[in-house]
């Protein structure tokens, strides 16, 4: 992980699989939660190569003092 | 108001209310069990280090051949830049002689790096090779920044002071207008890109024939970047979704008001962010989401 590169698929449970397919009725309660997580915990982007250049995302930017390649 | 499709075994997708006509393939009802087989460069490495990595010979392969044999997987999620399409070649081969499925069954995506650009007739080709296939089902540009193909690496290349050694003679319409080729000449039956944003998209358009069928972003509960996701869905664009649960290590499936939510539900934490990024996008827009079964392990 230290040398920037991690594989995801170490594994295929059958678990998780069965876990992931379920459909949830989520309330409308849960859902406007879930929908405003991101404005008590803030908006977070996972997955940001470091590109010299700004994409030009509205929310979590990265890259901001880059220029952008259009 | 998009279609719900719920399919076993591993997720749900959205469609666009009408697929556009450059998506005829995304109709395809067996698409959303997604197995994803991504590597992640890590956000603060500059200089990634691809090629000195491999994951244990055979894992990829079991893995693949796991999820389409025994769990009912149809659709997987590769790249040149993962670097383990010859091992789900191997997996596909296998699956086939043994007449698991067909060819046909399967929707099969891969992504052009960004040092084939100016080459994406030879980037395609080598996916295909890799993988055992003649087509793809789906296509697309991984990342919308062509690097120099003659540079020091292959992946990664790299200017003297460390930076990424970016093809500034070429741009992302040029590689689309190749990929659009590709679609034509039958070797992508659909082309899309991925990690683009509103005004990169906009640019592509410009002077695009064919919209891309598929953007595929990050999108999780704390990125929603929902203006965005409209935006695709307004030019007919399905929105696939990775990293639902926050990429390495899946940090969301730890979030405590997640936690909460899954436990009063009696469900995993993945099924409450899987049903939620779903339920958002059947209200406004079409989005596939790509779960990583083995994310966080």
């Amino acid at each position: 992980m230290s040398r920037g590169i991690v594989v995801i698929p170490k594994s295929v449970t059958p678990k998780r699989i069965e876990e992931n397919n379920k459909l949830v009725d989520l309330d409308e309660k849960d859902l406007a939660t879930i929908a405003g997580l991101h404005k008590t915990e803030g908006i977070v982007r996972f997955v940001k190569p470091g590109w010299p250049v700004n994409l030009l995302f509205d929310e979590a930017n990265w890259g901001e003092n880059l220029r952008s390649l259009l | 108001m998009g279609i719900l499709i719920h399919l076993t075994p591993t997720t749900v997708l959205c469609l666009p209310p009408s697929s556009s006509p450059s998506t005829p393939a995304l109709s395809c009802p067996q698409l959303a069990s997604v197995l994803s087989l991504s590597l992640i460069a890590s956000p603060s490495t500059s200089n990634t280090p691809t090629g000195t990595w491999r994951s244990p010979v055979g894992e990829v392969e079991a893995a693949v051949y796991h999820a389409i044999v025994h769990a009912g997987y149809r659709h997987i999620d590769c790249a040149f830049a993962y670097g383990n399409e010859a091992e789900v070649g191997s997996a596909l081969k296998r699956i086939f002689a043994e007449g698991h499925v067909t060819r046909s069954d399967l929707f099969i995506t891969s992504k052009l790096w960004s040092t084939y650009h100016t080459r994406a007739a030879e980037g395609i080709q080598k996916s295909l090779d890799l993988l055992g296939l003649d087509y793809l089902d789906l296509y697309l540009i991984h990342w919308p920044i062509p690097l120099n193909a003659h540079g020091n690496s292959d992946l990664f290349p790299t200017l003297p002071d460390g930076s990424r050694d970016i093809d500034t003679n070429w741009t992302f319409n040029q590689t689309w207008a190749s990929l659009e080729d590709l679609h034509k000449a039958g070797k992508a039956r659909a082309i899309g890109v991925s990690n683009f944003s509103v005004p990169y998209l906009q640019r592509l358009l410009e002077g695009a024939k064919v919209v891309p069928a598929v953007n595929q972003i990050e999108n999780h509960p704390l990125l929603l970047q929902t203006k965005l996701v409209e935006f695709c869905q307004s030019k007919g664009i399905v929105v696939t979704a990775y990293s639902p649960f926050g990429s390495i290590g899946g940090p969301l499936l730890a979030n405590p008001v997640l936690k909460g939510i899954a436990e009063k539900n009696g469900v995993s934490v993945g099924n409450v962010i899987l049903n939620s990024l779903c339920r958002f996008t059947q209200l406004s827009f079409g989005t596939g989401v790509i779960a990583n079964v083995g994310a966080g392990e």
